[in-house]
């Protein structure tokens, strides 16, 4: 403290310093002037002057340039950079505690390794795309250790911000290391790369996040554009039934010919002689019939509703180019670092000015020119579990105090519809094989499952996009499972979301840890 | 009685002569003459400036004790540098009291300023020579870094942290202090031998006295007469040293790790103002300045002492002592055209240096285009630029970490860049604290070199002006370049700034000039004194017209 207040003080005279200089030096110039002396040296005096100006303004460049010249040093810093090597090694930067807030489940704290102290990430690889840490974590610049440097070198109080080396503060998340390291587990055992997002449907709070992805690639669940496949048909559904469009029977063939020589099949051609539009088209997810049900809403409602509606649910509608940024921030955080770094690209939808019926039936199957991220999906059914209101999501535990309103985007009713079609999926429909894995649970599980033909003759991109329901029937979790060439979507990512309800279930977050849940975060 | 008091030559109840006889009486101050006090009392300003920086010196100091030591650990001998550091005050301090009891009537700003710089600046040298990685090299180097950061983070947890986190940390007994630098650095410091380390320390508080002496000899004008009369007695030996020692003793650009010749050029600035003095008419004049005996003389007193640096390539104080002579001549003509040929022959020199000398060529891609894109260079290529660049990207690091106030005394990691007590002084400064220390160091600066101009402005002889103008220049130039180089709005030449940075042989050299200015000053304000004591009394202006009542 006594330390601290010395700097202060030593800074005040410092500034003393140039006060009475600048004092001095301009009586002198006045001076100067008034007298009738040798003028060459008063001369080469003011140009003395004009020089301390030209320093000032030097040294400020450099102050404005500081991004620049820390991006060039970090570039040159495989050379050697003793001044980095010191203070990373040195500095003792705050801990990311997770939802628990409790130390011996902090994501990233220092521990003794082989007689050192040295940064310990809890997560390992797990979490090494989006905390930090893992194989060359050096390199890793999309991670809260990064984004959120700042605050974890932000002088823990008053006394260390003197300090040389001032012990940091500590930043809590609302992700908790259990259902990141279960995440992690599960997506390990599948064998395929790819990401599991787990977030809270009444905060918005992003509880669980795992992701497969070397240190070069962006993380997968939040920066990568993937196709959607089957899920897309959720907001498909959700136009229909906000319209009233009436819940009816309709056939459901193997195919459907949507331009003279271009026809679209259902999954292994599978055919239906009658379903009820739209649950049943949800729950057997048959192509054929979002299709037919695609063209009739541009008929009965027109292209401007349709892409009105996608815009709401957050898939921006475009026609020529694909649009870099959404209308409203996807992060409720405090830190411009990370909306600026992390900001996902919106889920976007081509909707040609030209009418191309072909690619009117792709988007109604969520194939073609849909493109999502896995977070950008937990954010549609994070509003379906929240009575239609949809948030951003919330990483900084210390921001659940401030989440901005929601946005209502479609009425209670459609969201009641949509999640009993959901449990319908998992009950009777495309992920009806996860069905044993719940049994004897007081926790359930409802979902769209998603098979994506991204590349010809390959195997397709699985999907599990869906909501963890808890004890008491409420919609708790989002878990949005992306597997990539895992095949079926109601096979492995539908069993790693079962795997999470299994843990849920079975979960003590601790006193801690149930703070952090959405009573208080309302 | 008051610290202040004893700056003052005669205190206040010391009694004065004079009076009827057996009588003591007392001159109040206020009742002094004022041609008696002139120049006698110590400036308010300074006095307060003085008492600030003397503060700001020794608290800097103790914090970085306090709070920098026990972090880092120390290098062997730091104890002996804060020794060093608190004789050195007390030398300067002690110098300007015997100034004071000399009778010292000149301009008090150029002796006290000086000292001003020095404190500001000295705690930041102070922390750099006693951390304990800074003068080790090589993998000695990465050695102590590692020990000094394990070390850091150690003594960091266990003064922030709970017990509860510590024994989450810990998970046992906590490891051992790491206090290996001792075995780092000690042979480093053996490597650099007795004479080496002692002449580290000496000139720093034998400085003072070297001012002192500066004044002694120039406060009357016998010695310096002496030395214009009779300028080839001196010039011609040491100008035959310089260039042996450039030619035969010298490794990059240094002898035996020190810059002896920065000794010598008070000497070159002295007999090249005595020249321009002897011949200043006629070198004002184009048609005279031909004459074969002129040009002989310009070259052996003007450019012959150049010469050396540009043997030992060494740029930097080439255009120190140039830009000094040119200034001089500048001055003791007073004619422009001088200056926009000197102009233009240093606007085609810097051409020629930047185009021929690879060195210098290294040094402007360094101050415009540091960050070269790798993609365009190849791996050997991109290794070699890195090499180059290591230390540059280390003062930027340092300007950017100081941001506008700067992380304190001692605090900010300034010592991790190579030479930062020299070459980058300026960047430790920033590092510590920050754009608005620096700035007021840069003003501190200017103002002391305007000062050592003013007195040029005020004296009368061509040769005491000049003198004092190359004086001011040999301070003046060095520390643009060091200041501007190490913001990159120039090349960064080397070269070292006198009492600001750390330079042994360039201190005794500077403090002995300032005395050269000091005695010369004092001596015109006697002068001046004396005159104004034989001029006849002003003569009252007659009323004219008549007073109606």
């Amino acid at each position: 403290m006594l330390d601290t207040l010395l700097n202060w003080v030593l800074r005040a005279a410092v500034l003393l310093f140039a006060a009475g200089t600048l004092l001095a030096l301009f009586r002198w110039l006045a001076q100067a002037f008034r007298e009738k002396r040798e003028r060459w040296p008063v001369r080469i005096a003011l140009g003395m002057l004009l020089l301390a100006v030209v320093y000032g303004a030097g040294h400020a460049r450099l102050l404005m340039q500081a991004e620049e010249l820390n991006e060039g040093r970090l570039k040159y810093a495989r050379f050697g950079d003793p001044r980095m090597a010191e203070i990373n090694r040195a500095e003792v930067r705050g801990w990311i505690l997770d939802c628990t807030g409790r130390d011996d489940r902090a994501l990233a704290r220092y521990g003794v390794r082989e007689g050192e102290v040295e940064r310990v990430y809890a997560l390992g690889e797990g979490g090494a795309n989006l905390v930090g840490g893992g194989e060359d974590a050096e390199l890793r610049d999309y991670t809260v250790e990064r984004l959120h440097a700042s605050q974890l070198r932000r002088p823990l109080d008053f006394s260390e911000a003197g300090e040389l080396h001032p012990a940091g503060t500590d930043l809590q998340l609302t992700l908790c290391a259990e259902p990141t390291l279960q995440a992690w587990s599960l997506l390990q055992q599948s064998g395929r790369p790819g990401a599991v997002v787990v977030q809270e449907v009444t905060t918005g709070a992003l509880v669980a996040y795992a992701a497969t992805g070397t240190a070069e690639q962006p993380p997968l669940g939040i920066k990568r554009y993937l196709i959607p496949g089957s899920v897309f048909k959720l907001a498909l559904s959700a136009i229909w039934w906000e319209n009233s469009m009436g819940d009816r029977e309709m056939p459901c063939p193997a195919q459907i010919q949507v331009t003279p020589t271009r026809a679209i099949r259902n999954f292994e051609s599978h055919a239906y002689p009658s379903l009820e539009v739209p649950r049943e088209m949800l729950i057997v997810s048959c192509n054929t019939q979002a299709i037919a049900m695609f063209f009739e809403m541009r008929q009965r409602l027109g292209v401007q509703a349709v892409a009105d509606a996608l815009r709401s649910y957050g898939f921006l509608p475009y026609s020529d180019d694909r649009p870099t940024e959404g209308a409203e921030p996807f992060w409720n955080t405090g830190s411009a670092a990370w909306e600026r770094r992390m900001t996902p690209p919106p889920n976007a939808v081509r909707i040609l000015n030209r009418f191309d019926r072909f690619e009117w039936g792709q988007i109604a199957i969520g194939q073609g020119p849909v493109d999502v991220t896995p977070v950008g999906v937990s954010r549609f059914l994070q509003a379906i579990g929240n009575a239609g209101e949809m948030l951003p999501v919330t990483l900084e535990r210390e921001r659940l105090a401030r989440v901005p309103p929601g946005r209502r985007i479609m009425s209670t009713e459609t969201t009641i519809k949509l999640m009993e079609a959901m449990r319908g999926v998992v009950d009777e429909g495309t992920a009806v094989s996860v069905k044993p894995r719940l049994e004897g649970l007081q926790w359930g599980l409802g979902g769209k499952t998603g098979t994506a033909d991204v590349r010809r003759g390959q195997r397709p991109d699985g999907w599990f996009a869906g909501l963890i329901f808890g004890p008491d029937d409420r919609p708790k979790y989002t878990v949005v499972v992306y597997l990539d060439q895992a095949g079926q979507g109601g096979r492995l990512p539908a069993a790693i979301a079962a795997g999470m309800v299994r843990f849920f279930a079975g979960w003590d977050p601790g006193p801690a840890g149930a703070e952090a849940q959405p009573e208080e975060a309302g | 009685m008051a610290l202040r008091d004893l700056f003052r030559r005669r205190r206040a109840a010391d009694p004065l002569p004079g009076g009827p006889e057996g009588v003591r009486i007392r001159v109040r101050p206020h009742n002094i003459p004022a041609a008696e006090r002139e120049g006698r009392v110590f400036p308010g300003p300074l006095w307060w400036g003085l008492f600030l920086a003397a503060g700001f010196y020794v608290a800097a100091h103790l914090s970085i004790i306090w709070g920098v030591w026990p972090v880092h650990g120390i290098s062997p001998g730091a104890g002996g540098t804060l020794v060093r550091d608190a004789l050195a005050l007390v030398g300067w301090l002690l110098v300007l009291l015997a100034l004071r009891r000399l009778g010292y009537r000149g301009a008090w700003a150029v002796v006290v300023l000086p000292v001003l710089i020095f404190s500001l600046t000295r705690p930041a040298q102070f922390q750099a020579f006693t951390d304990p990685a800074y003068q080790a090299t090589g993998t000695r180097r990465a050695e102590a870094n590692h020990a000094k950061a394990t070390r850091s983070r150690l003594s960091t947890i266990d003064r922030a942290y709970s017990e509860e986190r510590k024994a989450a940390v810990y998970q046992g007994p906590p490891p051992p202090l790491p206090d290996p630098f001792a075995r780092a650095v000690r042979r480093e410091a053996e490597a650099r031998g007795a004479i080496g380390r002692w002449l580290t320390y000496f000139p720093v508080f034998i400085a003072p006295l070297a001012l002192l002496v500066g004044y002694l000899v120039s406060h009357e004008p016998s010695t310096l007469r002496w030395v214009r009369d009779h300028r080839l007695i001196p010039f011609i030996p040491v100008l035959g040293l310089f260039f042996v020692l450039t030619l035969f003793f010298t490794r990059a650009g240094k002898v035996g790790g020190t810059t002896p010749w920065e000794l010598f050029l008070p000497l070159f600035v002295v007999t090249w103002a005595a020249t321009l003095a002897d011949d200043a008419y006629n070198l004002a004049r184009p048609g005279e300045v031909m004459q074969k005996q002129r040009l002989l003389s310009l070259f052996l007193y003007g450019a012959a002492p150049v010469l050396p640096f540009l043997i030992i390539r060494e740029l930097g104080l080439s255009v120190v002592l140039a830009g000094s002579l040119a200034a001089m001549l500048l001055v003791g003509t007073r004619r422009a055209w001088w200056g926009a040929l000197m102009l233009a022959v240093w606007g085609v020199l810097v051409v020629i240096a930047f185009n021929v000398d690879p060195r210098s060529a290294t040094r402007l891609e360094l101050a415009y285009d540091p960050y070269k894109d790798l993609s365009t260079l190849a791996p050997a290529e991109q290794e070699a630029w890195a090499a180059k660049l290591h230390q540059m990207k280390l003062f930027d690091a340092n300007v950017v970490t100081g941001g506008l106030l700067g992380q304190g005394p001692g605090r900010g990691h300034g010592e991790t860049a190579p030479n930062a007590a020299d070459d980058g002084y300026i960047t430790l400064i920033a590092a510590q604290w920050g754009w608005v220390g620096a700035m007021t160091l840069v003003l501190l600066y200017t103002f002391f070199v305007v000062q050592l101009l003013a007195v040029a402005v005020r004296e009368r002889s061509a040769f005491e002006r000049t003198l004092v103008t190359g004086v001011a220049m040999l301070l003046g130039i060095p520390f643009w370049l060091a200041t501007l180089g190490g913001v990159r709005v120039i090349p960064l030449t080397g070269v070292a700034t006198a009492f600001a940075a750390h330079g042994g042989a360039k201190l005794l050299a500077s403090a002995f000039a300032v005395g050269l200015v000091a005695g010369i000053s004092h001596r015109r304000v006697e002068e001046e004194r004396l005159e104004g004591a034989l001029a006849p009394p002003p003569v009252e202006p007659e009323n004219e017209g008549v007073r109606v009542r």
